[in-house]
């Protein structure tokens, strides 16, 4: 499930690669079949069906039931079976706030988040107008928090815009989290997971919503036909990805149980829940009215109407279809490749490599510190001012000549987008671009592109623009000029009189 | 199911925050929410009402407000008959987009379309930025419809629905608008208007005779 489901990278799996992936594996199934210690509280889920220790190459069949704790070591492999097989995912608020904290790449304790730019975001004036309508209702204290929270987010990372929906994904981390490790999962979970949506159009939802449609043509095709002769737009499941379905769910018990699963996964997981939840319902929308209008109606209500039981159903069939399809297969060309659905694997293979290695992903004790937050060293750096260019120190963004941000300026006020910077910059930035070497699998050497990520992601808005970054373009940019240069030596020579 | 001699798609635009959700919400289910939800995308609504002696289903598009949801919401315009371009008379910015909004609004629906100006939450009259002469000078300017609204208090959610649905009928009645062509917005229902000289089957004409 972890290796051989990867997500489209756009790099070609080498035999050599492929080999290294079966030895680590193999290493793993060792591992975990000496070393499953403990995760859930025995009292707790007494009731629940007891998770397994799985490994991609073990059946489900193989019952070990071994024993889980929270407070017990946990390899990123074993919180993942355990969001999916645990029926209440990590179980409650305490243990949520470590393992998400982990998963997030935050340290529990003392992440500097009080280092936020003093220049207002652009978007920060539609974000008050949305603090006080999240979906899982606020008290007035913790809208303050919540405007803490995503003010702290955008202020660090001016190239990611704001979209209505995030403030229900902060409403969750907020919730389950507390105010104090909010504002780094937020953030974090916007770099990881959300940055794709939180460019200056939705170009990137569409293309993740049109994976839905790409998923039930694979799998159910009476319900395509369904879909194309209605000519039903996807837009059904927008708050469903945009928000990972906390815009839609009853409770925040559920949402986090989802949150559980979806943190464990690839950004690409809420589309195959999303198709799961479609299917599941397929016989009646079958037997609806064959009108579009009626089809998204029901639509826009089935994930109001999700309970526990449900959503483990779904999660079970969501695994069932990330196994059947797979995303590399599916979506090969779909995502560019600086996509959060690309650079996912990055992270993952980072996490598995830790298990791999013995090291474990969770702590069990309080005073010590989690590697993991090495992984984002540059947070306690001053953050990438609004109007930074990327090669000048941050105090430029004084500089008379550029538009002074305001919070009463909408969203076309922030001139200078990372998107609408020349074309140049973006080939000058890709150039330096960390690329993973199938050479250099160490986990040193993973952790270092994974910080260079990231760390180019903060500053610099540069997904999305494929024709800015596309090799071909500039091969042919290039081609051409040579072109026309040898043109005119040509033509200049010619004007020479014969010697 | 409810017969109906038409079927109206209507489609609610203008900024976030303006009471495109709640005007909605007070004319289809009668009630409101102080504190509504986000809209993420675009929610579904509908009502029949009566136009004339005809009874006319409303299929209404609910559209997000944050501009860059336009994407998504632009291809709603493509099949609706009226669109409802709602501004808050309490912020004056939302006042000032509309010009965008209809700009929107022309581009990517059809050329027939009826389009009802509304200045929302005309209860705050303490809090108004934008004058009632304002708005009706903008509607004028444009050919626009217009009206003052209060979602919380329904002053007018009705008449704002039902004149739209009003001047859509005369463009059917006038011949300007074509029952057959669906990318009007407009549908015959499942029970035909009186275009046969046949009365029986018509919910339509024993209406009349009562």
């Amino acid at each position: 499930m972890v290796t051989t489901s990867s997500p489209p990278t756009g790099a070609i799996a080498r035999p050599s690669r492929i080999i290294r992936q079966i030895r680590r594996r193999r290493r793993r199934s060792k591992a975990l079949g000496k070393a499953t210690a403990a995760t859930i509280d025995p009292e707790t889920t007494a009731s629940n069906t007891p998770p397994m220790a799985e490994t991609p190459h073990l059946t489900p069949s193989s019952r070990g039931a071994p024993q889980y704790y929270l407070t017990g070591s946990c390899s990123f492999h074993n919180l993942r079976v355990l969001a999916r097989r645990n029926s209440t995912g990590f179980i409650n608020s305490d243990s949520r706030k470590r393992i998400w904290s982990t998963l997030l790449l935050i340290d529990r304790i003392d992440v500097p988040r009080h280092q936020v730019s003093v220049l207002a975001h652009p978007d920060e004036a539609q974000l008050k107008l949305d603090v006080g309508r999240t979906h899982f209702p606020l008290a007035p204290y913790q809208q303050d928090q919540l405007t803490q929270i995503t003010h702290t987010l955008l202020r660090r990372n001016s190239w990611l815009h704001y979209y209505q929906g995030l403030n229900d994904i902060c409403t969750v981390f907020l919730l389950v989290l507390g105010p104090e490790l909010a504002p780094a999962a937020a953030e974090n979970a916007s770099l990881i997971y959300f940055r794709d949506f939180m460019s200056h159009d939705f170009q990137n939802v569409h293309i993740f919503l049109g994976c839905i449609y790409t998923l039930i043509q694979q799998e159910d095709s009476a319900l395509y036909e369904l879909i194309l002769e209605t000519e039903l737009p996807p837009y059904f499941a927008t708050s469903w990805i945009l928000t990972w379905f906390s815009h839609d769910l009853r409770d925040i018990q559920l949402a986090s149980r989802l949150f559980d699963f979806f943190l464990t996964t690839n950004p690409l997981m809420p589309i195959y829940f999303a198709t799961a939840l479609v299917l599941h319902h397929r016989s009646a929308l079958l037997a609806l009215e064959r009108e579009f209008p009626m089809l998204h109606q029901y639509l826009g209500k089935v994930a109001g109407n999700l309970d526990i039981p449900t959503i483990n159903v779904l999660i079970a069939e969501t695994y069932r279809l990330w196994r059947k399809h797979s995303a590399r297969r599916l979506f090969k060309s779909g995502f560019h490749r600086y996509s959060c659905i690309s650079t996912y694997p990055a992270l993952e293979k980072w996490l598995i490599q830790r298990a791999d290695d013995g090291d474990d992903v969770v702590r069990s004790d309080h005073g010590e510190h989690l590697d993991l937050a090495n992984c984002l060293p540059d947070l306690a750096e001053p953050p990438p001012s609004l109007f930074d260019t990327g090669n000048g120190d941050p105090n430029d963004s004084t500089d008379t000549e550029k538009p002074t941000p305001s919070v009463k300026g909408g969203k076309n006020s922030c001139a200078t987008h990372p998107l609408d910077r020349p074309a140049n910059h973006y080939e000058q930035l890709t150039s330096t671009w960390p690329q993973p070497t199938s050479n250099d699998p160490s986990p040193g050497s993973m952790r270092r592109i994974w910080v260079q990520t990231v760390d180019r992601l903060r500053n610099f808005n540069l997904y999305y623009k494929p024709h800015y970054h596309s090799p071909q373009v500039s091969q042919q940019a290039i081609m051409a000029m040579a072109v026309y240069a040898a043109g005119a030596l040509f033509l200049y020579l010619q004007s020479f009189p014969p010697i | 199911m409810a017969s109906y001699a038409y079927l109206f798609k209507y489609i609610i635009i203008g900024d976030t925050g303006v009471g495109k959700s709640c005007l909605l919400l007070q004319f289809t289910d009668n009630r409101f929410q102080p504190a509504h939800d986000l809209t993420i995308g675009v929610e579904f609504g509908a009502r029949i009402v009566t136009v004339g002696q005809k009874r006319i289903k409303l299929q209404i598009w609910d559209t997000a407000g944050q501009e860059s949801f336009r994407s998504i919401t632009r291809s709603y315009y493509r099949g609706a008959a009226g669109a409802l371009l709602v501004y808050d008379i309490t912020r004056r910015d939302t006042f000032d987009h509309l010009a965008t909004w209809l700009e929107d609004a022309r581009k990517y629906s059809n050329a027939n379309i009826t389009i009802m100006l509304i200045g929302n939450k005309c209860d705050l009259e303490a809090k108004r930025a934008v004058s009632r002469e304002e708005g009706e000078s903008f509607a004028r300017e444009n050919g626009l419809f217009f009206i003052e609204t209060s979602a919380k208090t329904a002053a007018n959610v009705e008449e704002a629905f039902v004149h739209t649905a009003a001047d859509i009928h005369d463009k059917i009645q006038a011949g300007v608008l074509d029952v057959t062509n669906e990318s009007s917005g407009i549908k015959l229902g499942p029970t035909q208007p009186n275009l046969s000289s046949f009365p029986s089957g018509s919910a339509e004409t024993v209406r009349g005779c009562c």
